[in-house]
């Protein structure tokens, strides 16, 4: 078998593919470096969830390779499954037991579990140990989860949409928690939500997945930087390039709207030379690029499939 | 095999269910107490009896395997360093032995009320192991239906054939002549035919064990 690890990265997906009669994950390539944050974007049915699916080895993937700290998928997920910490947004806790009960039990599985710390994540979540589950909240339900998953201190941590579904406030306590443990060592963390605004607080790195593919990968702030929406005034008579990394381009009247990903200095020249001016050269937020990324990736693809009809 | 994790889902499990399991265990022995008289209460013991035995394993099954699935519980335990092979050997260990405690109990109290009850013949035990022999068969059919198709329709759909099957079973067990003949004897008479079909059911039920496993080591996809 062929040996993709490297002990930097956390999580390898090489060439993973699934199939299933409705939806395809193809040819998923994925790569996290221990310590880092990766935010993993799509809406929904992108195939977020068959992908964390696969590298906690719940499904196995039909054709790739799958390490996760240095472990094949699914062969070797017991070993794997000890250091990772996984929540999800359909996960529940045992409703009749109280806290106290998980987390007995988590200590009677992990050696690694730290009681100090169970009890500080107790008091910052607002919780009490001697309730039953049943009887919290939706956010408190998540907040235990989280707890039972941080308080044996997992060296990677694989979120599915953990904070779906929470009131802004509990949302925002459970992301300043994950941010203070990723001061801790060398955690990592995988990242899916759809809530693109958890994921540009959070993340080192960012990943868009699009009807089972992975349609952008980098780092947060080079891809931020690489994407700009260009405002120019132009003359009836303009005709503006079809240059590399337009995503889309709008005209309406005199004012044209350009979205590129691949925004360099030289791009305010070219439209200079073209009798363009420009108005304004405009920053995007990860939501806007995400849309525009999802648009032109479905895009192209309709091209590519009514081209091959 | 993740034999300390194995231990660690089969403790859950008792942890979860042992008073539901002393509930009806103690239902149970009421109902074979029920069995020692000789007028109607007979009869209401022997329909609790069975009432009993059936309600115990669907009880179990629902309870760990079915519920589980359905409440998303599984999503949690499956966050926990096993497989889906190391789930299904900790669900069969606990529902089989919980199951088989909870039966043998009855079984013994069944056979002890018989061989002491004067109205009772002798002649009926092969008759009655044969018959709560088949309950614990339906009940392995059943589980396995259960951990195999992951589905609690099909599940309920076994549950109620197994329960139907039940007074069928009894009824042509009954009509079988070698073994009519001896139900109302003073001795319980261990003939070939009664020995084949209590044969024939412990390999139905070590068929559908080794099944379960099997099918659950092929699974790609558990959750």
């Amino acid at each position: 078998m062929t040996d993709l690890s490297s002990n930097n990265y956390a999580i390898e997906m090489n060439n993973v593919s699934k199939s299933y009669p409705l939806f395809e994950l193809s040819n998923i390539n994925l790569k996290l470096e221990t310590g880092n944050i990766m935010g993993f974007i799509g809406p929904n049915g992108a195939g977020k969830s068959t992908t964390i699916r696969i590298l906690m080895g719940l499904i196995q993937q039909d054709q790739g390779q799958v390490r996760v700290l240095g472990h094949q998928m699914p062969d070797q997920q017991v070993a794997a499954k000890w250091d990772i910490g996984y929540a999800s947004e359909d996960m529940r806790l045992y409703s009749k037991a109280t806290i106290a009960w998980h987390m007995d039990y988590m200590k009677s599985i992990y050696s690694s579990w730290d009681s100090g710390y169970a009890k500080t994540l107790l008091k910052r979540f607002d919780l009490l140990d001697n309730h039953q589950i049943k009887g919290l909240s939706h956010g408190q339900r998540v907040k235990a989860a989280l707890l039972l998953m941080l308080a044996r201190r997992p060296k990677l941590l694989i979120l599915d949409e953990p904070t779906t579904g929470l009131d802004p406030v509990a949302r925002h306590e459970i992301l300043n928690e994950l941010m203070d443990v990723l001061l801790e060592g060398d955690r990592s963390i995988l990242f899916s939500s759809h809530n693109t605004q958890d994921i540009e607080q959070l993340s080192d790195l960012i990943t868009f997945i699009d009807k089972g593919k992975i349609i952008a990968s980098q780092d947060k702030e080079s891809y931020l930087e690489s994407w700009r929406r260009i405002r120019l005034t132009i003359n009836d008579d303009t005709k503006l390039p079809p240059l590399k990394g337009i995503v889309e381009q709008r005209r309406s009247g005199h004012q044209a709207i350009i979205t590129t990903k691949l925004f360099n200095d030289e791009l305010a020249d070219i439209y200079k030379g073209c009798g363009a001016s420009i108005t304004s050269v405009e920053n995007m937020t990860l939501e806007e690029i995400f849309v525009s990324e999802v648009q032109s990736s479905r895009l192209l693809e309709s091209q590519t499939t009514g081209g091959l009809k | 095999m993740n034999q300390s994790m194995i231990k660690t889902l089969v403790l859950k499990d008792l942890y979860f269910n042992k008073n539901n399991l002393l509930l009806f265990c103690a239902m149970g022995l009421i109902s074979v107490y029920l069995l020692s008289f000789d007028n109607r209460a007979f009869y209401i013991g022997m329909v609790l009896l069975i009432s009993m035995v059936i309600l115990i394993g669907a009880l179990l099954i629902f309870s760990t395997v079915v519920n589980e699935r359905k409440d998303q519980t599984l999503t949690f335990l499956m966050s926990l360093p096993i497989t889906c092979m190391d789930y299904t050997k900790a669900k069969l260990i606990f529902n089989f032995t919980a199951y088989f405690l909870a039966w043998a109990i009855l079984v013994i109290a069944t056979i002890a009320v018989i061989f002491y009850s004067p109205h009772l013949s002798n002649g009926l035990i092969p008759y009655a192991l044969i018959i709560l022999l088949e309950m614990l068969v339906a009940f392995i059919i059943v589980l396995s239906t259960a951990l195999v198709s992951e589905s609690e329709a099909a599940t309920i759909v076994v549950v109620t054939i197994a329960n139907i099957g039940v007074s069928l079973f009894m009824y042509i067990i009954a009509t079988i002549g070698s073994i009519n003949q001896y139900m109302k004897g003073s001795v319980a008479v261990w003939n070939k035919p009664a020995l084949m079909i209590i044969g024939i059911e412990i390999m139905i039920g070590v068929l559908f064990i080794g099944l379960t496993l099997y099918l659950q080591s092929r699974k790609k996809d558990f959750i």
